[in-house]
């Protein structure tokens, strides 16, 4: 197990300098730079050859780039991200600003479709081929063939201003200042559904039907048979020898759902004007804020680097087969 | 309960485009410029005809960079400057060059024009009680045109000041680098409060580094009708009436800017009710307004303004076409504007009659606009030696390459335009199919608009879907067509005409009006002649409001950015909303 886990470990190095170089050279190659995108707003006789050389300058642009790049590595290993091109804030001020945000979105996606999915997929598989599997089934292939943006937008459009049934936008209402507290939460709660309902469905369709392709092939084998065979009752067959050996395969799910949350954040919080992390990703990308979109960048790839190392860890502590020593 | 799901039903397609809509015309929709929409706020004080306790909720397309009014220059930020910072010249309605009756006394030039003196009124403060005085107009002067501080935006028009000084604490005396009748709008810069910036200079000189200025730039002491409340980043930036102010009082006791970057999150809030007022676009204006919705809650303001869309043609010499201006004439003459303005722009758009726009002192009515005469454009091409070759259809021309040799160029070309743009593809496919009638074989590029700027910045495009708002002064045009300015400037087409020049150059030393309105007319009918720029059509300012706001009126800049401007929108009493729903304020 340990001589495992240090490989997996130290093959998390490279990976990250790789991601580092990836983000940075891509980030480079776009074409326009901060300095020219602030040359469109020198008035109306633009900006001088002098004062661009010096905004450029300023932004750190002049220096060769793999120079940039070595600089920028050795700063992001002392967690320093530098200062935004767009506001001079330090980088890692905004982020932190807006990570609860995200992060309550990602744990009421993962906890709601983890609530859902278990309950249905353990039902669906009992009842195979039952009119609740069937049903059910049908109905999440069909959700899940709907993309996150197009659901996001039937939302916003039919319960958010049609209906006007729950706020589409943002996290708080105006003069959500002046609130009791009850009525703050009642507010922040109503902002949530519409967005995490985004979040969920998806995961919920897929996590169901894997729960219950789990527990179908888990039922089929022969420690149940033998378990059945004892006279155990049905219910503990399926709640004690099955669920586990189901629940396992989900542990590397979880992990990988992080990532997906974290992917869809950008364009669904565009959307929805939720004040998380994803939104600013994409203002920081239409700005050419290199520093936040590359703190950004390294901080999601270590976020799901730790994700999939913790999920094999586990993994390997719950299933011998996997530790390969 | 199911026609009302059907009805939505109908505006998710429509919002997605696939419910074709009925040709639009403005003139006959209702909701535009509605009478109550510009009603003049009463002016007998019968008390309580004003609800002067409401909020008014402005939408925001970005959130600002800083607001320090001297690091500003984007659009969107200069809405939220002119609410927390006076500035001692200002735009009037029609963007005149204004005293600021609520600072200044009064402005006067030296008989040469060398010199100028302005007073400021006596007893003046900033936000947080501190006199504002002449040393605070110098100090900030002295500090736009520091190189270390990235006052990008501010330094341009200052630099015509080579002197600036307090004579005595209510006087400020300017020396200009030349006796100019454009001097009296350098004068016109932001004024930041010297007590406040003078503290972290020493230790960041940029004034935008350090915890200090980070700190002050985001919470501003200003001077203007409203004081800063709160800013929460990339969603809101709360102001309230300053009660101090020495101008008339606006009327809304709250402004609150939210920040909505995407434009169509921007219309549905409106709808909602929780915007007053957002700037539209075309497709949003004739389109996705006209439903029940949108009636509830909103009217439209539709006015025009000094937006010009064009097409530019690079003629510096690295493509074989352009340099040739009966190539270019061909061009205006192939664009099929009747139907752009009718199917593209939805009758909102009016035609363009070049560099300066109608409402300017120097617009000129007698330009005669190219015809849409696909004949016209094939004799001008055939003229210039573009010859359609029988066995392919297309046209031809030796041409010298840049290696001195001669080639056969065929007349092919690349059309850049800004990806946003929902109308630029649509305009493009219309000209690309009346030259490939021409033999002419035009690619079309979409672009992100940070690259696309660039490359135009740059002059690395043949041609470009492009456009600007003209600014009040027709002197600045100078830098959009005088030769002077195809090295640094934005004669990004490097367009070179020396009578031109010669025209900009006299009007620029005259201090005879007449004589610079005829001078800049006649530069008008030249430009639009040599067709530098394919001029399309004048943008008109497009605007959403809640219905129960009054006292709008519109610059050629769109209904802020001059005084009186926002300062006399009104609510009537009894039709406020925002402050009578329980909420308090928290500041």
């Amino acid at each position: 197990m340990v001589r495992y886990a240090a490989k997996r470990i130290g093959l998390v190095v490279p990976t990250l300098l790789g991601i580092t170089l990836v983000t940075f050279a891509m980030i480079r190659l776009a074409p326009g730079d901060p300095a020219m995108a602030a040359m469109s707003r020198g008035g109306p006789a633009g900006m001088s050859a002098q004062t661009y050389a010096r905004l450029r300058d300023h932004y750190g642009l002049d220096e060769p780039v793999w120079r940039q790049y070595l600089l920028w590595v050795g700063q992001v290993a002392r967690l320093d991200f530098g200062r935004s091109f767009h506001d001079g804030r330090k980088v890692t001020d905004r982020i932190a600003e807006r990570l609860p945000a995200t992060l309550s979105l990602a744990g009421g996606a993962v906890f709601l479709s983890l609530a859902l999915s278990i309950p249905i997929g353990l039902r669906s598989a009992r009842r195979r081929d039952g009119p609740f599997d069937t049903v059910i089934g049908t109905i999440l292939y069909a959700l899940y063939s709907v993309p996150r943006y197009v659901m996001a937008m039937i939302l916003i459009v039919i319960v958010g201003v049609e209906l006007e049934w729950l706020p589409p936008y943002g996290m708080t209402s105006e003069g959500y200042a002046g609130m009791s507290l009850p009525g703050k939460a009642a507010d922040l709660a109503k902002h949530f559904v519409l967005i995490v309902v985004c979040f969920t469905y998806p995961l919920v369709a897929y996590q169901s039907r894997f729960v219950r392709a789990n527990l179908l092939e888990v039922m089929g084998q022969d420690f149940i048979r033998t378990a059945r065979s004892k006279g155990l009752a049905e219910s503990k067959v399926v709640g004690k020898h099955a669920m586990r050996n189901t629940l396992i395969p989900l542990i590397t799910m979880m992990a990988l759902l992080v990532p997906s949350v974290l992917g869809g954040s950008v364009i669904l919080e565009t959307m929805f004007d939720w004040p998380g992390i994803g939104q600013l990703f994409f203002q920081a990308m239409t700005q050419r804020d290199y520093p936040t979109v590359m703190a950004l960048s390294v901080i999601t790839a270590v976020v799901v680097l730790l994700c999939t190392l913790l999920a094999d860890l586990a993994y390997a502590l719950v299933d011998p087969r996997v530790r390969y020593d | 309960m199911g026609a009302r799901l059907a009805a939505s039903l109908v505006v998710v397609l429509a919002a997605v485009g696939l419910v074709a809509a009925d040709e639009y015309d403005p003139v006959r929709d209702p909701a535009v410029n509605p009478p109550s929409l510009s009603a003049a706020p009463p002016t007998d004080s019968v008390a309580d005809t004003i609800a002067e306790d409401e909020w008014l909720v402005r939408h925001l397309r970005a959130d600002p960079a800083t607001l320090n009014p001297i690091l500003m220059s984007s659009g969107h930020e200069l809405v939220v400057k002119e609410m927390l910072f006076d500035e001692p010249v200002v735009y009037g309605p029609n963007l005149e060059w204004s005293l600021n009756r609520a600072m200044v006394d009064g402005y006067s030039e030296s008989d040469d024009h060398g010199t100028a003196e302005l007073r400021l009124k006596p007893g003046l403060v900033w936000h947080d009680g501190a006199p504002l005085t002449a040393r605070d107009v110098v100090f900030s002067w002295r500090t736009i045109l520091d190189d270390q501080v990235p006052a990008v935006g501010a330094r341009a028009g200052v630099e015509a000041i080579v002197d600036c000084s307090a004579a005595d604490p209510l006087t400020v005396r300017y020396r200009f680098a030349q006796p100019l009748p454009t001097n009296k709008w350098s004068v016109k810069f932001p004024i930041i409060p010297r007590h406040v910036y003078e503290k972290g200079r020493a230790t960041d000189p940029s004034l935008t580094q350090s915890a200090y200025h980070q700190q002050v730039n985001r919470h501003p002491v200003g001077n203007g009708p409203y004081r800063f409340l709160e800013w929460t980043p990339s969603n809101r930036i709360v102001l309230q009436r300053w009660d101090e102010y020495p101008g008339p009082k606006p009327h809304f006791a709250r402004m609150i800017f939210r920040i909505v970057a995407d434009n169509n999150a921007a219309l549905l809030m409106f709808k909602r009710g929780e915007l007053d007022e957002m700037s539209l676009i075309p497709k949003q204006f004739a389109r996705q307004t006209q439903d029940d919705r949108f009636a509830k809650v909103g009217v439209k303001g539709w006015a025009e303004q000094a937006t010009v869309y064009c097409i530019g043609w690079n003629m510096d010499g690295s493509n074989p076409f352009f340099t040739d201006a009966r190539v270019r004439r061909a061009m205006s003459h192939a664009l099929n504007l009747p139907l752009i303005v009718e199917k593209v722009y939805d009758r909102l758009f009016t035609r363009c009659r070049g560099i300066f726009p109608p409402g300017s002192w120097v617009y000129n009515p007698d330009v005669a606009l190219f015809q849409y005469d696909r004949k016209r454009a094939a004799d001008l091409l055939d003229a210039a030696g573009w010859r359609i070759d029988t066995n392919d259809g297309w046209r031809y021309k030796t041409v010298r390459g840049a290696d001195g040799q001669e080639v056969r160029a065929r007349f092919e070309f690349t059309l850049s335009f800004a990806q946003e743009s929902k109308t630029s593809p649509q305009v493009a496919a219309i000209l690309q199919e009346d030259l490939k009638r021409l033999g002419v074989d035009m690619k079309l590029q979409a672009l992100e608009y940070t690259t696309l700027r660039g490359r135009v910045f740059t002059h690395e495009f043949q041609a470009v879907a492009w456009a600007w708002t003209a600014t009040p002064e027709p002197d600045d045009a100078r830098y959009l067509f005088h030769s002077d300015a195809r090295a640094e400037g934005r004669n990004f087409v490097s367009y070179s005409n020396p009578e031109v020049d010669a025209l900009f150059e006299q009007a620029r030393r005259s201090f005879d009006v007449d004589e610079r309105r005829e001078c800049y007319q006649r530069i008008a009918r030249i430009v639009y002649e040599d067709a530098p720029y394919t001029f399309m059509i004048n943008a008109p300012s497009l605007w959403a409001f809640h219905k129960r706001i009054r006292g709008v009126r519109f610059s050629p800049m769109g209904p802020s950015g001059f005084v009186p401007g926002v300062r006399d929108w009104w609510v009537p009493a009894g039709e406020a909303i925002r402050h009578g729903d329980g909420s308090t304020p928290s500041g």
